[in-house]
């Protein structure tokens, strides 16, 4: 399990350092974005003084991970700490190392911290993935288990050719075809929004939840993960159902209805264990296209837009945050694992 | 008169494959009464299994359907009930509660995800209609009884956590649990150790008295038949061909098969230079839709004594070997293997599998190697091939160390040294011809000059291990075990070899094939000079095969001498343990 941790911060790093690296290669200059055309060298060379981007690639890396990581090394000055917020540990002369939340600094465009902004998208997204892996999950498995037990039959047959145009199907396609047929041709009958994010501001500047925007994109989003998880789950149980202690179960006298949700799923659970918590951490880092159909402002539309106006710190900061969730998700994965089949361990 | 339970009456089972309906029953009638022990002997596709399955109603259909006959149970206040017309409702109160099952494999047949003691709470619930708390209770006591160690730690562990036998004990306490009037074991001891079969034999016939129930014992050996059963049944290609007391059986047998099946027994008080098979007795024509047996007018005395090897002969092949070079030396070997590391990657804890074994194989020997699962006899002949790296010690070939060769040193070596493997099911890849299986090895050590010359020493040594050429294009799964245990044996002798490793190669067949498979293997011998190190976990083959025999505990070397000397004069408490356990 430790060792397992270890690998995680290990592979968070290297990606931390591969991205910069390409992002701070390419040919682009963001003061000139921040300043816009008419800006003077002066001005564009003190900024670029004071974001460190005049320095060597090597410095600017160094710098960037000294700003994440949660113990770094600052100046011991008022401003430096009102900056960083941080807390003290031990003196080294002019400097100090210091225990901080990761500063993932700010954005060039609005000059909003990046976490901020983040922390603004991240539970629209989170909410989304939720809903949308959740109602996966129980569908899925629903529709698996039940192609499973009419094997050949037309329910089976249905389920099948089903999940795999569902599979097929593009997230944006499915995201524009949803949005027609139930924002907008059903509109009336539905009373769904065909854009909308679920906190929205009512006409008085307030904060609102609008939970019905949740719908078609929870349905969107989750449409491929149900195909996936209905294919492997009838695969799994079409398995087990055949193994030896499925026998004694019946030569028990145990009832079928038992039989398959007591004895035979658990043992089917191991690979959608594996599919859903996959399709959890990319539903979790933000589904760029759904966001972007619904304009539902979560972590992919953030992303999507700093990635077309080269506002580095913000496209580091959501690279960073992805990387973490599927490496916090695999660990996850792997405890839900020994939970399900003891011959597993922990570790 | 004694209360009948069970009556049979002309029951047909049909199953549905490729080549249309195949009838695995064949009309069979037969009655079980109160608190007998009735055997069902018959080898692997005789329909034994297939009709204890039907009983419970659990054959899988498609592709198996039961065309017609009577299946009917007495309850208690002699009800008759024809278990063929209930419904699925009725038949789950009668499953587990007035009629319960043993199966074979104690390895798949326990659920993995479930604790031991659940397993066996769930059918006390369900038919007791009690709560957990008195289940658990009657489970605790269960598991006493059926003298597994340590109940309350049973209780909670996952059956990967247990031994095979330790899962069988558990089925057992399952299958008892509701006290039925008929239990039905269905191969309970044919994947075990003899030494396990022996308690887990002794354990059933105790428990039976205690519920007065009534066993349906189905196997392929009529040596375990006569250590439980009071009755035997012998079905042959879906009929009962003879019924009968086991006394009668066994002193009288009237059907050739019975008389193949209780000839084909490795012999225990002298040597013999074949085994006597079931063709010895009869021989069987197959007609279009008809087959046919002709009984050949043979006693087992006149077989056996045909094949028998007297004591002056077996003197004059030990002496004639021990006056050879070794050919193979171990030295000290030992294997271990790591089970705990460190947290700097360093091993802290090890299994010693093989430790510190030494022993000489002479020329054109059989050492036998014997002993329980688990005491390193795999482990060893794994490592004599280098397929497992050596911790420390020398294996001499020839005068070659092999533990100081590296791979592509080793490779050479590799067409000499062969090794049959024990699951003739698993050791074939099943989408291969059995052609090209058995050419493969020839074209990796660029045997003979092309495929065609390849191609027709394939067949030669198909031919030499009793298949045919047409066999070349099939697959695998078209063959029976014993055939494929045939088909690997091709394979190993397709590169020359001159030391052969059996391990465990006969263990996972049925008795009569196994006659079949061992008469093989010593036929080759003298025709090809072979050396053999011969592995099992059974003494009574080991001892047929070998010429000396080496006995294995714990990765140590118990015993090593003369095979007859061993058996008649076992030095250690393992050795008397193993010999002890042998079915007679």
């Amino acid at each position: 399990m430790l060792r397992k941790l270890c690998y995680g911060f290990l592979v968070l790093i290297l990606v931390t350092l591969t991205v910069s690296s390409i992002i701070y290669l390419a040919p682009v200059d963001p003061t000139r974005l921040t300043f816009g055309q008419r800006s003077d060298n002066a001005t564009v060379k003190a900024k670029k003084a004071e974001l460190g981007l005049d320095q060597p690639l090597q410095v600017q890396l160094a710098m960037y991970l000294n700003d994440v990581s949660p113990i770094s090394l600052y100046g011991d000055y008022p401003a430096c700490q009102e900056k960083y917020d941080y807390l003290k540990i031990i003196g080294l002369g002019g400097n100090c190392l210091v225990l901080k939340m990761p500063y993932l600094r700010e954005s060039y465009q609005s000059g909003r911290r990046v976490t901020k902004i983040l922390g603004d998208a991240i539970p629209k997204t989170a909410l989304l993935a939720l809903v949308s892996i959740i109602f996966a999950s129980i569908l899925g498995i629903f529709l698996g288990v039940l192609a499973s037990l009419k094997q050949n039959s037309w329910v089976d047959n249905l389920t099948s050719i089903l999940s795999i145009v569902g599979y097929s199907l593009p997230s944006y396609v499915a995201a524009i075809l949803f949005a027609l047929l139930f924002g907008y041709f059903l509109g009336d009958f539905t009373g769904l929004n065909i854009q909308g994010s679920v906190f929205e501001l009512d006409d008085f500047g307030n904060e609102i939840i609008v939970w019905k925007n949740l719908i078609l994109p929870a349905l969107a989003l989750g449409l491929r993960p149900v195909a996936i998880i209905t294919l492997l789950t009838r695969a799994t149980m079409l398995d087990v159902l055949t193994q030896d202690f499925i026998r004694t179960a019946k030569a028990k006298g145990i009832s079928n209805n038992i039989i398959i949700f007591k004895h035979a799923l658990r043992n089917a659970l191991n690979p959608v264990i594996t599919a859903i918590s996959g399709w959890f951490a990319s539903l979790l880092t933000g589904a760029f296209f759904i966001e972007s159909v619904f304009s539902y402002k979560g972590l992919g539309e953030v992303t999507v837009n700093a990635l077309i106006n080269f506002d580095i710190p913000v496209v580091l900061g959501s690279v960073l945050f992805t990387a973490l969730i599927f490496i916090l998700v695999n660990i996850l994965s792997d405890v839900l694992y020994a939970w399900f089949d003891p011959r597993v361990k922990v570790g | 008169m004694k209360q009948k339970l069970l009556e049979i009456r002309d029951l047909r089972i049909n199953f549905a494959s490729d080549e249309g309906e195949v009838q695995a029953v064949k009309g069979i009638s037969f009655d079980l009464f109160r608190g007998e022990t009735l055997g069902i002997v018959g080898e692997s596709g005789s329909g034994k299994s297939v009709t204890s399955l039907s009983i419970m109603r659990l054959i899988p259909t498609p592709p198996g359907k039961i065309e017609s006959g009577s299946i009917t149970y007495y309850t208690t206040d002699n009800q008759p009930i024809n278990l063929l017309e209930l419904s699925e409702k009725e038949l789950q109160k009668i499953r587990g509660n007035d009629i319960a099952m043993i199966f074979q494999e104690p390895m798949t047949s326990l659920n993995p995800v479930m604790r031991c003691g659940h397993q066996v709470d769930e059918a006390l619930m369900l038919h007791k209609k009690w709560n957990r708390a008195e289940a658990k209770k009657e489970t605790l006591s269960l598991f006493e009884k059926v003298r597994l160690p340590n109940p309350e730690r049973m209780y909670n562990a996952y059956p990967h956590e247990l031994s095979g036998g330790q899962k069988q004990r558990i089925m057992i306490a399952m299958a008892m649990s509701c006290k039925p009037d008929i239990l039905i074991a269905d191969e309970p001891t044919t994947a075990l150790d003899v030494t396990v079969q022996k308690t887990i034999l002794e354990l059933m016939s105790d428990l039976k008295t205690e519920i007065d129930a009534s066993v349906l014992f189905i196997t392929h050996d009529l040596g375990v038949i006569a250590e439980i059963a009071d009755r035997v049944l012998v079905m042959y290609k879906g009929e009962i061909v003879e019924q009968g007391t086991v006394a009668e059986i066994f002193k009288n047998p009237q059907h050739p098969y019975t008389k193949g099946l209780l000839a084909c027994r490795p012999p225990l008080d002298f040597r013999m230079k074949k085994l006597p098979v079931v063709a010895d007795f009869m021989e069987v024509i197959k007609t279009e839709n008809e087959i046919q047996i002709i009984e050949k007018q043979y006693s087992i005395h006149d077989v056996i004594d045909k094949y028998k090897i007297t004591n002056e002969d077996t003197q004059a092949r030990l002496d004639k070997l021990f006056l050879q070079e070794p050919l193979l030396k171990v030295e000290n070997l030992k294997t271990y293997f790591p089970i705990k590391t460190n947290w700097f990657g360093k091993t802290s804890e090890y299994v010693k599998a093989v430790d510190d074994v030494s022993f000489d194989v002479f020329k054109g020997e059989t050492l036998g190697l014997v002993g329980e699962s688990g005491c390193g006899k795999t482990t060893l002949s794994r490592t004599l091939l280098q397929l497992t790296k050596t911790t420390s010690g020398h294996i001499f070939y020839e005068n070659t160390d092999l533990t100081t060769l590296s791979n592509a040193q080793m490779r050479p070596l590799r067409k000499d040294i062969s090794i049959i493997f024990q699951d003739p099911y698993s050791s074939l890849n099943p989408r291969m011809t059995i052609g090209n299986a058995i050419i493969e090895p020839m074209q990796v050590h660029s045997l003979y000059e092309n495929n065609k010359i390849r191609k027709e020493r394939v067949i030669h040594l198909l031919e030499t291990v009793g298949m045919e050429a047409k066999h070349y294009d099939r697959y695998p799964h078209e063959f029976s075990g014993g055939q494929r245990q045939r088909i690997v044996i091709a394979r190993t002798l397709s590169l020359d070899p001159k030391f052969v490793i059996c391990d465990e190669c006969v263990s996972a067949l049925d008795v009569s094939v196994q006659a079949q498979v061992l008469n093989l293997l010593m036929e080759l011998r003298e025709k090809l000079d072979l050396t053999y190190i011969f592995i099992s976990h059974d003494l009574s083959v080991v001892k047929l095969m070998s010429d000396r025999m080496m006995v294995m505990n714990k990765g140590k070397i118990e015993e090593i001498g003369i095979a007859d000397d061993i058996y008649n004069n076992p030095q250690t408490e393992y050795t008397q343990r193993l010999i002890a356990a042998i079915p007679k």
